[in-house]
Parts: structure tokens; C-alpha cells; sequence
């Protein structure tokens, strides 16, 4: 038996040497790919991403997440929309707009030449039908309503008291125009949100909400040709489209469930253009900043996010403004984001850096000191450490675990003890946005547009909170930031707007119901092909204007570790639609 | 044979509703789906209409006895995520995981069993104990490792493979499929090629055996006839205990793999608190191993008589 068993447990080390011998090998070290050198922009060719989330509806009335966002938004156009690459709202849908000197007024002028996918043409009614679709809670369980509250009888529409709505008036045939309660210097960020896309409401009435959501027909320069649930989306270019510098593209293939290792290993081999942070592991991501012949095509740009620890102000005793600035000194940000590899940066204030308001000098702004930590714990009244263990809400996975562990081992050191408590999202969000629940919570927020008031207001004005669902999650009411806020919010003046919004952000800084932590960086790569693209900061990806140099010779001979067979695999694996 | 059918079938019936109503009561613990539903910027009044729509402002009692009602009728229920019955949902799903239990099955049959009856031959041989060595390796190998290792070296490195994903055509499902199937096969190979060597091992040394053999009958006949066969019962008990996880699909290798199937729909929903499509996969899930019991015991009675009189 003896003699038998050694020759086959010989044998598994030398597969196991083997397998070991070809997993050192890197068998793309860089792009395969390369353009064929066109400099104008060229027609044809299939862009394939892919994403891990999957697509929840294409209805731009109920989707809010972030991937079917995306879907949303080559589909369906809004009155106004951002230059790509860029946070500047431009003309759209609507040709041009004026506002009355009052702030109250919107009137948009709309395309004469715009037509649904179906064909038909749009005029100023669609406008206000959609809104009355998006608005009225027994049609469609729309998440962003909130949005639009300033819209006159906004209220009398949504407790059905009257059947229109009165602060949308259609003036001729492409002339829609929006009367506000109030001024709100927002509003036309609000109407650059998919939620404000024009729908053909007669057609999505006929089809019914869940079909529509699922065969959605918008004015967006793609149309969607197919969607194989849990598997991918196929969007086939506008050939109706009124813009004439885009889209370039024939096809847009987004395939749904893919894990973030299995993108990126597509990517290496030439079967997908483009990645970003969600489709990079921490290992490749290292790997490939790393990397000279990626380099020209990657880009880091920091989300417009934020994270933190939110404090239970109305909670002894984080209602002692001494031991929430102690908190917020005692953490070590720049420790905390190396050991992330730096996909996210340090922030000692509410805006992160891409957002209008951020101030590169905020005064008293947030970062690492343990001996102003020490002193805070003293004048709050615990120069011996805060007694009792304290707990700390953090989202399941690796990430929350991750940063929970930093602080906690942060905080011990000026005294403050503190337990995880890891909760899957839903129960992470019934417990920290419920009043009087939750003590500590490592919570983020996320742009819907770029301006400030919409990471301050929602998140530390008194207005925001709630008793459940509170996005004010540290129950943080302060009197004097509140007033400054609703006047910064109908301030005429761009300037001193912006003055008034880094002033509240010196208020919060300074009352810290927040500890201020970190911003994300997202990095995107895309083969060298890849042109006209622009990593948004509004959008989590803005596609539309992209076009391919449709590379015509492999870049790199030796890119396979099988040199003789590379044109065989090649070929088996070569994306379809190429000349 | 009808009698017995329909105690079986009774059976069942109560074990699955057993099933939906633990489920049931299980996820209203879970957690309140409203705020994942409703979204971070609802008022309310969309909080409230949210509660409405899906019946959650209803107590859990009058909750439960409706979705009862319901599941008697056929329906699943709609799914909080993507606000689609879940019953198109799994139906959307169950022949890609129904593809890829398959072609592990192939696998799993041809491979293993041929494995088995290899060893149990050759007992005592090299081949009997690389084989036994190999299967011990597979068996002790988890999906998560070995599926990345097929996926590394079949697919990354060798390009002969797509790296995970579920293909546009029959053709090319099946493509894709190979790795996933592969790599959900190799424990059940593993098992079945020691299940059926070490049965049919006993086998071959029974005294009919011996007479065969005595008789003159080649060695191939008395391998395949007298021992396969007859080694056989195991081998169809673990099939039909397997036919289940069908139904259920494979949460491991359909995540490593980027595979459609239930078993991610039925991870999504857990992780998205979307209790209708948990109760619906669960129920879908029970409702595939019993069904796949009862087809091991008719199996069985079509193989062995003496069962069938008993």
C-alpha cells in the first residue's frame, strides 16, 4: 500500500508546483488592444461593460439605485443636463431657459425636434403629464418626490385634494414653465435628476407600470433592444437622436452580475472596455497604479461622497459637544485610508473636494490629534476615559468591519470604548435613521447633484430628521445653522451663496455630530480604444458621447504566456462586430 | 401505488407549507423592507404608501394568511426589488440553473461512475489508488478554491474558457456553462466513483459473483452486469437526493462563475431584504427535493422488486 501511496501524493505536489509556476505568470501585462489612430470621432462598433448590481427597473420615475441609474440615463433625456465630464448644467431637452427676478419662475423653452423612441413628438404637455405620473403617489411609488416639493400645490396633488398640478403651466405647444412656493436656488439640479425625464405617459399608462419599467421608451439617444433578466442589457443606438455630435456607438452591452474579479479579468483579456472601482479588487487596484503601460488610461476622480461617524446628538453622551470633538480628533484618517490603498482619501469637512462650497482652508476642519483629543475628553468631563462600551453601527461586509476595527482601536487610546455592531443594510438603515435607536453609526451619503445644500441640508439641518428614515442621522439641531441654510438656499447671488454654505460648514465642523472621515476615489480604466470618454462627476458613468477607434492589430505580441498559440485563443476569444 | 402516492403526496403538502410559514416567520425578523423599498429621500406619506401597496401596514397574522391564500392560487407574490412577480422571476432563472445542474450531472455520472467502476475492477492496483487519492483531493477541495482554480487556468490564462457569465445562445450557454458545471461536479464525481467503488467492491465478492465467474461469463459482463448494476441503489439514492439542489441552484459556483441561476437570485434577495423572493425561492427549493425523493422511491422500486411489493 505503502509503495502505491507515494507516487500519487508525488504527484498531486507536482500539479500543485505546476498550477503555482503558471500563476506567477502574468499573462497580460498590459493592454492587448490598441486604436487604429482615427482623430474624429468614428460610427460603429459595441461598447461591452459590465456590473456586479443588477438593473432594478429602467423607469426613470422609480429607479434610484445607482446601476439602474445608468440604464436610465442613456435612455431618457431632462430639461437640462451636465456638460460631460463636467458639473455645469446646459441646455438639454430645453433649448433655453429664463428665470423670474424673483427665483420662482422657471419657463423652458423645449426642442421643436425632439421624438420618443416610438416616434412621436415630444411637446411641453409631456412635461407636465410626467410630473403628474412622477408626483402622485397611487400611480407610481416614485423615491424621489421630495425633490419637487417647492412646486405650487405640490402638497393638494399628493393628498389627491385636487387633480393637477398647479405650479406646472403649459404655455404653447414646447413652452413649459414651473412656479415655486420659494425660491430654490436647486431647482434646476432637481430637474437635470432622471426622476424629472419626460416619459410618453399614454404609453406607459397603456403598458402598466412594471412593463413599462421594463420596456421603457424615452428620448434618450439609445433605445433599449433587450434585457435578459440577471444576465444583461442591450442598448442599440438612437438613430432618431437630436443631438448630432453623439452617439457614435451602434450598440452598448451592459452584462449584470458580474463579480468584480471576473471584470477585471475580462478586461486584462480584451473582453470588456472599461472597469471602474467597482469592477477592481483591492489587489488589481494595487496592481495596476502600479502599472506604466495602463497609466494613460486610468483616471482617479473623488466621488462626491462622503463618510463618517454619525454621534446621536440627543443621546448621552454624545450630546456633549467636548466628547464628540475628542471622537473626531482621535482618529488617524491618513492611517486609515493608506491601509485602503488609498481608494479613499481624509476629509475633515462636510464637502468633499469636487463638490462647489469645498474649502481647501476650512478653518478648525477635522484631522488627527491626539493631544487636542485628550484635552476634549478632559473639558468633557472625562480625562479618565468615557466609561461604558459604546456601540458602533457599521454595514455587514469587509469594508465596515474593516474601518469599525481602525476606530475602535483609535478611540481606545483617548479612552472611548467602543463595539461593533455589524448589521445587514436594511437593518443598518431601520436602526441608525430611527429616532432615539442608535448611539454611533459609520454611515455615508452620496450625491443626487452637486450642491452643497444637498449633503448639509440633508444631513444636519433640523428639517431632515425624522422618526424613521431620518437622513439627519446624528439628530443634530442647531437654531443658528438652520436659519443660515434657508437663507443660503434662496440666495440669488452664486457668490455669496457659496460664502454662506462654507460658513454652516464652519458650524458643523465645530459642533461635530459628525466625525468626518473619509471620500472615495474612483478609478476607471478603459482600453486604449476607448475614446471621447469622460469620467462625470455627477453621473456614476457618462457613456453617451463615447466612440471607438476600432484597433485593427494587437498591442503587445508576447501577451499571452502561450506565445505560439496566442492567435488561436485570440480569435476564440475576440469580441464580435470588429473589422 | 395510489394509496401510497397519496400519503406521499399529503405528505408534501404539509412539509412545504411547514416550510413557507417558518420562512415566512423568519424574515419578519429580518428586519423593515420599507426603508430599502421606499428609498433614502421618502417623506412620510411615501413611507405610507409604500406600507400600503405591499400590505406591510397590515399585522403579521392577517400578512401571513394572505400570502397563503395567495401561494394556494399560484401566485408568489411580487418582488419588492425589482416590483416583478416573483414567480416570472424564478421561472426567468430555473432552466439556466436547470442547464447547469444538468451538465454537472453529466459530468458527475460519466466521470465518476466511470472512475468508480475503473478502481473497483482494478482493486488493490495504482489505478485504484490514484483514483481514490485524486477523488479524496476533490473531495476536500472547496467550490470557492477549485472553481477559481478552473477559472484561472482554463479560462484567464489559457483563453479557452469565458471568464464567468452566462452566453446569448443555447450553444453558447452551454459554452459558459462547462467551468460552473465542472466545477459544481467535481465533489458529486469525487463521491460517486467512491460510493460505487467501495459498493461495488462488496459486490464482486458476493457469492453470485463467484458463480458467474465460475460459469465462464468474461470479465466485462460480470463488472458491469452483475456488479454495476447491482451496485447501483446507492448510487441512484444520492442522484435523486441531489435532483433538489436543481431547484435550489448553487449559491458558491454561480456567484465565483457570474452565472444567472436561483442560487444568486436567492442570495440577492437575502442581501436586499426582499422577502417575497426569499419565501418563493425557499418554497421552490422544498418543493424540488421532495419532489426529487419521491423519484428516488419510484426509482427504486423500478430497480429492485422486492421494494416495489413491500
Amino acid at each position: 500500500m505503502r509503495s502505491i501511496r507515494r507516487p500519487s501524493i508525488v504527484g498531486c505536489f507536482t500539479v500543485l508546483l505546476v498550477l503555482a509556476s503558471i500563476a506567477c505568470r502574468d499573462p497580460y501585462p498590459g493592454p492587448r488592444y490598441r486604436g487604429a489612430g482615427a482623430t474624429q470621432p468614428r460610427r460603429g462598433g459595441t461598447f461591452r461593460v459590465a456590473t456586479f448590481t443588477d438593473l432594478r427597473s429602467l423607469d426613470p420615475h422609480v429607479a434610484y439605485d445607482e446601476t439602474s441609474g445608468e440604464g436610465v440615463h442613456l435612455l431618457f433625456d431632462t430639461l437640462v443636463d451636465y456638460e460631460p465630464g463636467t458639473a455645469r448644467l446646459v441646455p438639454s431637452l430645453a433649448e433655453r431657459w429664463t428665470v423670474s427676478p424673483d427665483g420662482r419662475t422657471f419657463t423652458f423653452q423645449l426642442r421643436p425636434d425632439v421624438r420618443f423612441h416610438n416616434g412621436r413628438l415630444l411637446v411641453a404637455d409631456d412635461v407636465r403629464r410626467s410630473f403628474e405620473r412622477m408626483l402622485d403617489p397611487a400611480r407610481i411609488p416614485c423615491p424621489g418626490t421630495t425633490f419637487y416639493h417647492l412646486i405650487e400645490g405640490f402638497d393638494d396633488f399628493q393628498n389627491h385634494a385636487r387633480s393637477t398640478l398647479r405650479g406646472i403651466t403649459v404655455v404653447d405647444a414646447h413652452t413649459v414653465q414651473f412656479t415655486l412656493s420659494e425660491p430654490d436656488q436647486t431647482f434646476l439640479s432637481a430637474l437635470a435628476l432622471p426622476f424629472a425625464a419626460p416619459v410618453p405617459v399614454e404609453l406607459a399608462d397603456s403598458m402598466g407600470r412594471d412593463r413599462f419599467a421594463q420596456s421603457p421608451v424615452g428620448t434618450g439617444p439609445f433605445v433599449l433592444e433587450r434585457w435578459e433578466m440577471g444576465a444583461r442589457l442591450i442598448f442599440r443606438r438612437n438613430p432618431r437622436y437630436w443631438r448630432s455630435d453623439y452617439p457614435h456607438l451602434d450598440r452598448i452591452v451592459l452584462e449584470t452580475g458580474i463579480a468584480p474579479h471576473l471584470q477585471f479579468m475580462r478586461f486584462q483579456r480584451g473582453d470588456l472596455d472599461h472597469v471602474d472601482s467597482g469592477g477592481i479588487i483591492t489587489a488589481d487596484h494595487v496592481w495596476l497604479q502600479r502599472n506604466a503601460a495602463w497609466r494613460p488610461y486610468i483616471e482617479n476622480l473623488p466621488d462626491i461622497a462622503l463618510w463618517g461617524v454619525a454621534m446621536n446628538t440627543e443621546r448621552p453622551p454624545w450630546n456633549n459637544v467636548h466628547l464628540r470633538r475628542a471622537f473626531a480628533f482621535a482618529i488617524d484618517r491618513e492611517s486609515l485610508c493608506r491601509s485602503r490603498n488609498n481608494r479613499v482619501r481624509p476629509i475633515g469637512g462636510v464637502y468633499p473636494p469636487e463638490l462647489p462650497g469645498y474649502d481647501p482652508t476650512l478653518p478648525g476642519a477635522q484631522r488627527f490629534d491626539p493631544q487636542r483629543a485628550r484635552e476634549e475628553m478632559a473639558l468633557a468631563g472625562h480625562a479618565n476615559g468615557l466609561p461604558g462600551e459604546h456601540l458602533l453601527w457599521v454595514i455587514e461586509g469587509d469594508a465596515g468591519m474593516f474601518y469599525g476595527q481602525q476606530l475602535q482601536a483609535d478611540l481606545r487610546r483617548v479612552g472611548i470604548n467602543v463595539r461593533l455592531r455589524p448589521a445587514s443594510f436594511a437593518v443598518f438603515l431601520e436602526n441608525t435613521e430611527r429616532r432615539g435607536s442608535a448611539e454611533l453609526s459609520l454611515s455615508g451619503w452620496s450625491q443626487d447633484f452637486p450642491d452643497p445644500s444637498n449633503f448639509i441640508d440633508t444631513l444636519f439641518h433640523s428639517r431632515s430628521i425624522q422618526a424613521e428614515n431620518s437622513q439627519n442621522q446624528a439628530f443634530y439641531s442647531n437654531p443658528r445653522l438652520d436659519t443660515l441654510l434657508d437663507h443660503a438656499r434662496v440666495e440669488l447671488d452664486p457668490r455669496r451663496r457659496i460664502e454662506m454654505y462654507r460658513q454652516a460648514e464652519r458650524i458643523v465642523v465645530n459642533d461635530a455630530p459628525w466625525a468626518f472621515l473619509y471620500y472615495p476615489v474612483k478609478t476607471e480604466v478603459r482600453q486604449p480604444y476607448v475614446r471621447g470618454y469622460r469620467p462625470s462627476p455627477v453621473w456614476s458613468h457618462e457613456f453617451r458621447p463615447i466612440w471607438l477607434d476600432l484597433p485593427l492589430r494587437r498591442f503587445a505580441a508576447r501577451s499571452s504566456p502561450f506565445d505560439g498559440t496566442e492567435s488561436l485563443f485570440a480569435t476564440l476569444t475576440a469580441p464580435g462586430g470588429w473589422p | 401505488m395510489i394509496a401510497w402516492l397519496s400519503r406521499r403526496a399529503l405528505a408534501a403538502l404539509f412539509i412545504l407549507w411547514a416550510v413557507s410559514s417558518v420562512t415566512f416567520v423568519a424574515t419578519l425578523k429580518l428586519g423593515d423592507p420599507v426603508t430599502i423599498i421606499a428609498g433614502p429621500r421618502a417623506s412620510a406619506r411615501d413611507r405610507a404608501h409604500v406600507r400600503q401597496f405591499y400590505g406591510l401596514d397590515q399585522s403579521a397574522w392577517v400578512q401571513y394568511t394572505r400570502y397563503l391564500r395567495n401561494v394556494v392560487r399560484g401566485d408568489l407574490g411580487t418582488s419588492f426589488r425589482y416590483r416583478r412577480p416573483v414567480a416570472q422571476l424564478i421561472g426567468e432563472r430555473f432552466p439556466r440553473t436547470l442547464l447547469l445542474a444538468l451538465m454537472a450531472m453529466a459530468f458527475e455520472l460519466t466521470i465518476g461512475l466511470t472512475l468508480g467502476i475503473l478502481a473497483a475492477a482494478q482493486r488493490g492496483t495504482r489505478t485504484d489508488s490514484a483514483v481514490m487519492t485524486t477523488s479524496f483531493v476533490l473531495m476536500s477541495t472547496p467550490t470557492f478554491v477549485s472553481g477559481r482554480m478552473l477559472l484561472m487556468g482554463l479560462a484567464y490564462y489559457s483563453g479557452l474558457f469565458p471568464i464567468g457569465g452566462y452566453g446569448v445562445d443555447l450553444l453558447d450557454h452551454v459554452y459558459h456553462g462547462v467551468l460552473p458545471a465542472l466545477a459544481l461536479a467535481m465533489l458529486s464525481t469525487a463521491f460517486y466513483a467512491r460510493l460505487l467503488r467501495n459498493e461495488m467492491v462488496d459486490v464482486l465478492q458476493a457469492d453470485y459473483v463467484r458463480t458467474a465467474r465460475a460459469k465462464g461469463v468474461g470479465e466485462a459482463t460480470v463488472v458491469l452486469r452483475h456488479g454495476f448494476r447491482n451496485a447501483l441503489l446507492p448510487v441512484v439514492t444520492s442522484i435523486g437526493l441531489s435532483f433538489g439542489s436543481m431547484f435550489t441552484g448553487a449559491i458558491v459556483t454561480e456567484a465565483i462563475f457570474a452565472w444567472p441561476g436561483l442560487g444568486r437570485l436567492a442570495y440577492e434577495s437575502i442581501t436586499g431584504l426582499d422577502v417575497p423572493v426569499i419565501v418563493g425561492t425557499v418554497i421552490f427549493g422544498s418543493f424540488g427535493i421532495l419532489l426529487g425523493n419521491l423519484l428516488t422511491d419510484l426509482a427504486y422500486a423500478a430497480l429492485d422488486p422486492r421494494i416495489r411489493t413491500a
